[in-house]
């Protein structure tokens, strides 16, 4: 007997399956690969942020990347548990994070963001794929409770050196989106909004390098469009059709399309791959309620951006969204849709 | 009364597969009056304890000798916690917590009503049927409750006005019914007096443990006394009513740490 299950053991050592009969495309396409790519999408607006707020932006930034790396490796080596600071997840939750706040937060406060974002939301649910919310969102609004922090205003024009060591002078010049949850809009030109020049965390800078980002992850077949475009969709109707303080339309819609994180959110954030739905349909709606709640949140919110919070209220409904089933092969169009109608007319008959 | 006593007979037997016989017997009404998770999460209390399947009024009930002591006070403060085993009063454990002096002043309230309501579900045990005493014990803990709001109205006007409406909610709270329903109705004064003492002491100990650290993290105090200077920046988000969930999920997930440890010596 014993030695009948040893040879079985040997023989289990080589592939009982060979998947090899057909001609096989092997594609290298890991979680590391995508995460490397997201990477390289951030790094432009990464530099526009260390261009206008010199050189605390980039320690702000390097030190998230690294704490979130490091708190990530000592939960799984604490906890024995296989490494999984290879696969590049924890560097993006980082350098989200970082992008979320602005250049002149304290160094504490990434450290406490870090830890919220790598410990509390994505490891005790069980690392990357099990988190229910995005990490970098969740610690961004869980950074909301300093209140005195989160206003700061992060003005641009801090010379390069200026500030590694110290916090940046506080010059509280408001940002745009404050200024706009009063319905006036700022005073920065189109072309200002679009280029950077004004104040806010350091994703909000500047639109064209989140722009750019985002077009390299679709060229890259990261994320397609549907997310995107649906949310930035919506919100440009919403603000279209609903502009606050009797601005023009046109001009609103879009000083609240460049302004803020909405750039941010839409390419980089409502995509992520484990807090957003898998079908079609699910995703739709996703998006075109993340649009919906971030509009609303802008205008009656407490706080003048909204983006985030929208982001992660829908994160927590995408379990009800993936309810949501792709039409079944060969079945004919609408026919669960019928099927449900069918049984709701049988039991108000009976 | 034939109909009670067959529920009964049922609860009995599936329950003695899944938790330990001693807080079976009751189990059937506490689902009744609570939830049903909350009867079934109860944690093994006093394991040499058999009890009769027979109605309470025919039962002896269980008097407290020494073995039982520590028993039933270990199982107050950790392994039967009202709040993070049982579940069980949680809106006030949420609501009150924001800072320490709150905390303290509820936990002694409750404690105080449960001691009392306690003894007189033990007391009243063998005087009236059993199809009325669920509405006994309602009638005598709303009773108890009110001379309680009296009382701290007159003795400590800012602690009740600052407790507002929780304090006549202790009324509602679901550990003074499920214990005077689960326990002190099958057992003797002394035994349904001392559960009420550490089922309290757990519950406050619990709501001091949540006080501090909301109230020394959120708002840099304790006891209205400021901590850290005027450098610290408070953590707003656990003054709020998600801090108040964040804190009792962690404060939990440590007690089951705590009793599987306890229990691992044990073995």
């Amino acid at each position: 007997m014993n030695q009948e299950i040893t040879s079985t053991a040997n023989k289990s050592e080589q592939p009982v399956l060979p998947a090899r009969h057909f001609p096989h495309i092997s594609a290298p396409m890991k979680t590391r690969h995508i995460m490397l790519d997201v990477v390289i999408s951030l790094i432009p607006s990464v530099a526009v942020a260390v261009y206008f707020y010199g050189l605390r932006a980039l320690t702000v930034t390097l030190m998230s990347v690294l704490l979130c790396v490091v708190f990530e490796f000592l939960y799984r080596f604490w906890l024995k548990k296989p490494s999984s600071i290879g696969d590049l997840s924890a560097v993006v939750t980082g350098l989200l994070l970082a992008l979320c706040l602005p250049a002149a937060a304290p160094y504490w406060m990434v450290a406490v963001g870090d830890f919220f974002a790598i410990i509390v939301v994505k490891q005790l649910f069980g690392g990357l794929g099990k988190n229910f919310m995005n990490p970098a969102l969740a610690a961004r609004a869980f950074l909301y409770s300093f209140p005195a922090l989160t206003a700061v205003g992060s003005a641009s024009g801090g010379w390069f050196w200026k500030g590694i060591w110290s916090s940046v002078g506080t010059a509280s010049s408001e940002t745009p989106m404050a200024l706009m949850q009063s319905g006036k809009l700022p005073s920065q030109s189109l072309s200002q909004m679009l280029f950077g020049q004004h104040g806010g965390s350091m994703g909000e800078t500047c639109a064209a390098a989140l722009l750019l980002g985002g077009l390299y992850l679709i060229f890259r077949g990261i994320i397609n469009l549907r997310i995107p475009s649906c949310y930035i969709a919506t919100v440009a109707v919403l603000t279209f059709l609903f502009p606050l303080g009797g601005n023009d339309r046109l001009l609103w819609m879009t000083y609240e399309l460049l302004g803020g994180s909405l750039l941010l959110g839409a390419f980089f954030m409502a995509t992520d791959y484990v807090t957003s739905p898998v079908t079609r349909g699910g995703q739709v709606l996703y998006a075109i309620g993340c649009g919906g709640l971030t509009v609303l949140l802008r205008y009656f919110g407490a706080y003048p951006e909204g983006v985030y919070f929208a982001i992660i209220l829908m994160n927590t409904a995408v379990w009800l969204l993936d309810q949501i089933r792709p039409r079944r092969f060969g079945a004919p169009r609408f026919d669960a849709w019928k099927k449900r109608l069918s049984v709701f007319r049988k039991e108000k008959g009976g | 009364m034939s109909a009670r006593r067959k529920k009964k007979k049922k609860t009995a037997k599936t329950g003695s597969t899944v938790g330990s016989p001693s807080v079976q017997q009751r189990s059937g009404t506490v689902r009744a009056a609570v939830t049903p998770n909350q009867s079934v999460s109860v944690a093994p209390a006093v394991k040499n304890e058999t009890r009769p399947k027979k109605d309470s009024q025919t039962a002896q009930p269980k008097k407290l000798d020494r073995s039982r002591v520590r028993a039933i006070f270990l199982d107050g403060l950790l392994l039967n916690n009202p709040v993070l085993t049982l579940m069980l009063g949680l809106c006030s454990a949420l609501a009150v917590t924001t800072t320490l002096l709150n905390a303290i002043g509820m936990g002694i309230a409750t404690t105080l009503v449960l001691v009392i309501s306690n003894v007189a579900a033990s007391f009243l045990q063998k005087r009236i049927s059993g199809s009325l005493r669920l509405f006994v014990h309602i009638a005598v803990i709303a009773v108890l409750v009110m001379g309680v709001d009296l009382l701290m109205q007159a003795l400590t006007p800012g602690l009740s006005k600052s407790l507002g409406i929780f304090v006549p909610l202790i009324a509602v709270n679901g550990i003074i019914l499920a214990r005077a329903e689960a326990f002190a109705s099958g057992n003797a004064l002394g035994a349904a007096a001392w559960d009420g003492v550490s089922m309290g002491v757990g519950y406050t100990v619990v709501l001091c443990i949540m006080g501090t650290i909301r109230e020394l993290l959120g708002a840099g105090t304790l006891l209205g006394h400021s901590v850290f200077g005027s450098g610290f920046q408070p953590v707003l988000y656990l003054a709020l009513p998600c801090g108040g969930f964040f804190t009792l999920a962690c404060l939990a997930a440590l007690a089951q740490h705590l009793k599987r440890r306890l229990g691992g010596k044990r073995e």
